[in-house]
């Protein structure tokens, strides 16, 4: 887990580079969004995990992995990009323990975005 | 941003969340923007609706973003758009792929929105920036399709690039099967005198940057069958710094317009009836033959001919019958003629009726000889077969009287050679028709005689002193004749002299005028005597002030001539002497057909010109004539006043000539008073003027 010590949870650089560009009264809806798709994302992995889905588990955590990225959800991301790894390599044993990281990322996220959004 | 319609965008990615900002960006950015959530749609929507740009995620569930790309840059219509591919900062091997792919870009995700607007806007440029250039280079092929003329590219080497459609029709060659071709191997030509294949001089052109033009007519040669006379020049095409980077000729189809010259040509040089040269084209060629004859030092001969017993074809047959006749009888010549294949440069012309000529280079007189006898045997045995519309039939004999002049010094001019073989074809005549005759020096006959004076005559008319022009006063008997005008008013008649070298005296017209209209050259002396007298007259402005008339001979033959007139009126308008007061005298023998005459009149005395009748009472003097022309003045011969003192006849009938044209408005003029007494007797009779050698001897005009 060397990795997760030093990503963040929430790049505020690229918040505020989208901010920029599509305005600050998007950003509410913007973060809405994106934390309803992740809940969804979330129950999608765990349903192609259940009937051992890998292709799926794969493409589902490579979408994911994108979009966290593009909201600067990097620890998210990082977490969506192994789990993508292992469903590459067919390695699906540490999967389910991989969602839970997953779901604890999404509520440090929902504080941070929360924070964020406070601010104003 | 953008000033024209906003770039339509088609954005790929089947993440809703980022093609949601793409979408929200770009929309920011002025574009407008359609998305597609994966490869399959992004084909369809790009068939459906050509959008300008596509931005496309790399890797994407159903069909990937590379191999979409991949199948829409493969499409005819696909091949311009630019397709930027969006990939993760890791997936390195689809990056790879995309540029295979025919990707114009990538850009990685997570995708920093500032630099998507840059490359975006780059790439947006560069497409319309080519399009321009596409545009432009439509146009300009566009033009080079629709001009009529052919038009042919090279490069810097002389290969052939293109070719517009023009020029694919006249060569044969498309674009296609030219391309990369030596320029002389797909645009072949031929000299169309020589017949031989020529080269454009293209290195002219590619290396020393000549435009070229060939001047010589030239044919485009594409097969055996299709030739077409073409004009073309071939010039440089250099880039802007002024470096040759190839060359464009340019050609036009002048088939038609080549026919056009070439039977106006055929026109102005050939007899319409017999197709034989004509009359200006054989004096050209004989005068040709001359300077080439001085070069080379060769013998030549010239045929004169002229038929006998056509004019019995005409008259009892009409015209059509002599037409046919002398269409038969200038074939039957031409075919004699080619049958002798020694000659090998001839020109037979029909000089007019039924007179031909036929010039002979590099010939003996031995050898023309030969052939004149031939000529005349062919149509001496000829016979003309003639029926006319009431089915009678009629059977001709014709023969034809030939003059030879072997032409051992061409230092002789063409009119006196004329003149010769003329002279030797009468003297055939004379000797019982149906003859050869050569000519020679010393024949006795009086037609030689004449040579000499048109040999004369042509060689004063190009000299400089050769005529000189006198006057002789005519002065009024009557008081009330110059009451009217106030002043000294001078009348007079203007003569004319010849200049003979090994003589003293200068010749009189009785000498060479039968010469001067035998040989047709009474024109060209009354013009000489016009243009002198209105020049001399231009140099004398107090002469012409107190001149009233001044009277000028002119001969039958330039009363009927339409180019005398012209150059006539030409003379008398550009030299700014009032018309009025010259007047032109006219032989009363001349006055037949007189339509003719009444034309000339007419024009003249529209500008003011007036008319004299002269030597009249030397023949028919019939006043009847005088009705229907502009008469002014009568002038009356020069025999009957001689005789007025002692012969009661002609004084009667000099009498009743001044009454009558006294009442037609006619004044009358005496002519050769030599004496008091006949002058005192003009007077009474009441003629208005006189002239002659006892009133005033002729003066050179100064």
């Amino acid at each position: 887990m060397a990795n997760s010590a030093v990503t963040p949870t929430l790049d505020l650089q690229m918040l505020a580079h989208l901010e920029k560009i599509i305005g600050h009264e998007m950003m509410p809806f913007l973060t809405q969004q994106f934390l309803e798709y992740a809940s969804q994302q979330l129950q999608a992995l765990q349903d192609s995990l259940k009937i051992d889905d890998i292709e799926a588990i794969r493409q589902q955590a490579h979408q994911f992995k994108g979009e966290s990225l593009q909201i600067g959800a990097n620890q998210l991301g990082v977490l969506c990009q192994q789990l993508e790894s292992q469903a590459e390599a067919g390695q699906l044993e540490s999967a389910s323990a991989h969602l839970i990281k997953l779901k604890i990322e999404l509520l440090h996220l929902k504080k941070a975005l929360s924070q964020v959004n406070n601010d104003d | 941003m953008m000033t024209r319609n906003p770039a339509r965008i088609l954005v790929v990615d089947d993440a809703p969340l980022t093609r949601g900002l793409l979408e929200q960006a770009l929309l920011k950015y002025g574009y407008k923007v359609e998305t597609a959530q994966n490869g399959q749609q992004a084909i369809d929507y790009f068939l459906a609706h050509h959008p300008d740009l596509i931005l496309m995620d790399a890797n994407m569930p159903v069909l990937d973003g590379v191999t979409a790309c991949a199948r829409i840059k493969a499409l005819p219509e696909g091949k311009y758009i630019p397709i930027l591919i969006v990939t993760a900062l890791m997936e390195r091997e689809w990056v790879d792929r995309a540029y295979v792919a025919g990707a114009i870009d990538y850009i990685t995700k997570p995708v920093n929105l500032d630099v998507l607007r840059n490359r975006i806007h780059y790439i947006l440029q560069a497409k319309r920036a080519e399009e321009a250039l596409f545009d432009e280079k439509e146009k300009a092929q566009i033009t080079l399709a629709s001009i009529c003329d052919g038009v042919i590219t090279t490069d810097a080497k002389g290969l052939v690039e293109f070719l517009n459609p023009v020029a694919t029709k006249l060569t044969g060659w498309t674009t296609q099967a030219a391309q990369g071709l030596p320029l002389n191997s797909v645009f072949c030509i031929i000299d169309e005198k020589a017949q031989q294949p020529i080269d454009l001089p293209m290195q002219c052109c590619l290396e020393e940057g000549k435009r070229i033009k060939i001047e010589n007519p030239v044919l485009l040669h594409r097969d055996r069958i299709n030739r077409f006379a073409i004009e073309d020049s071939a010039a440089p095409i250099r880039d802007s710094q002024g470096k040759i980077i190839g060359a464009v000729l340019v050609f036009n189809d002048v088939t038609e317009k080549r026919k056009m010259t070439q039977a106006l040509a055929y026109r102005a040089t050939h007899d319409a009836l017999t197709g034989l040269y004509n009359r200006d084209e054989f004096n050209l060629q004989l005068e040709l033959m001359l300077q080439t004859a001085r070069d080379n030092n060769t013998e030549q001969a010239l045929l004169y001919m002229d038929l006998d017993r056509f004019k019995i074809v005409n008259d009892t047959c009409g015209h059509e019958a002599g037409d046919q006749l002398l269409k038969d009888v200038s074939f039957l010549m031409k075919k004699k003629i080619e049958a002798h294949t020694c000659f090998k440069q001839t020109t037979l012309a029909r000089l007019g009726g039924d007179e031909f000529a036929l010039l002979l280079k590099n010939c003996s007189k031995q050898k023309a000889l030969t052939l004149a006898h031939h000529l005349r045997e062919a149509i001496e045995s000829y016979r003309f077969f003639w029926e006319n519309a009431q089915n009678e039939q009629s059977l001709f004999t014709i023969g034809i009287s030939i003059g030879l002049v072997p032409i051992l010094t061409p230092l002789i001019n063409s009119k006196s050679l004329i003149a010769m073989a003329d002279a030797a074809c009468y003297t055939a005549k004379n000797k019982g028709r149906n003859t050869v005759h050569i000519y020679q020096e010393n024949d006795s006959d009086a037609s030689h005689k004449d040579i000499e004076w048109v040999t004369l005559l042509n060689d004063n008319l190009e000299k400089k002193q050769g005529f000189h022009l006198f006057y002789q006063s005519i002065i009024a008997l009557q008081q009330k004749n110059d009451f009217i005008l106030a002043g000294n008013p001078k009348r007079c008649e203007i003569l004319l002299r010849m200049k003979i070298d090994s003589q003293k005296q200068l010749v009189l017209p009785g000498g060479f005028l039968s010469a001067a209209t035998r040989y047709h050259l009474m024109p060209t002396l009354d013009r000489w005597v016009i243009q002198s007298l209105l020049v001399w007259l231009k140099t004398q402005p107090k002469f012409l002030t107190q001149l009233s008339l001044c009277s000028i001979n002119l001969s039958g033959y330039s009363l009927r001539s339409q180019t005398f007139l012209e150059t006539v009126i030409d003379d008398i308008d550009n030299s700014n002497i009032p018309a009025n007061k010259l007047c032109f005298e006219i032989q009363e023998t001349t006055l037949r057909n007189l339509t003719d005459i009444a034309y000339f009149m007419n024009a003249l005395k529209k500008r003011g010109c007036r008319f004299a009748i002269d030597n009249f009472g030397s023949s028919i003097a019939s006043f009847s004539v005088f009705k229907n022309l502009p008469i002014d003045f009568l002038k009356i011969d020069g025999r009957l006043i001689n005789n007025i003192t002692h012969d009661p006849v002609d004084y009667a009938m000099v009498k009743s000539f001044n009454e009558i044209a006294h009442q037609m408005q006619i004044q009358t003029i005496a002519e050769h008073v030599e004496n008091s007494i006949t002058l005192e007797a003009l007077k009474k009779i009441g003629i208005d003027y006189a002239q002659g050698y006892w009133i005033e001897e002729p003066q050179a005009l100064q």
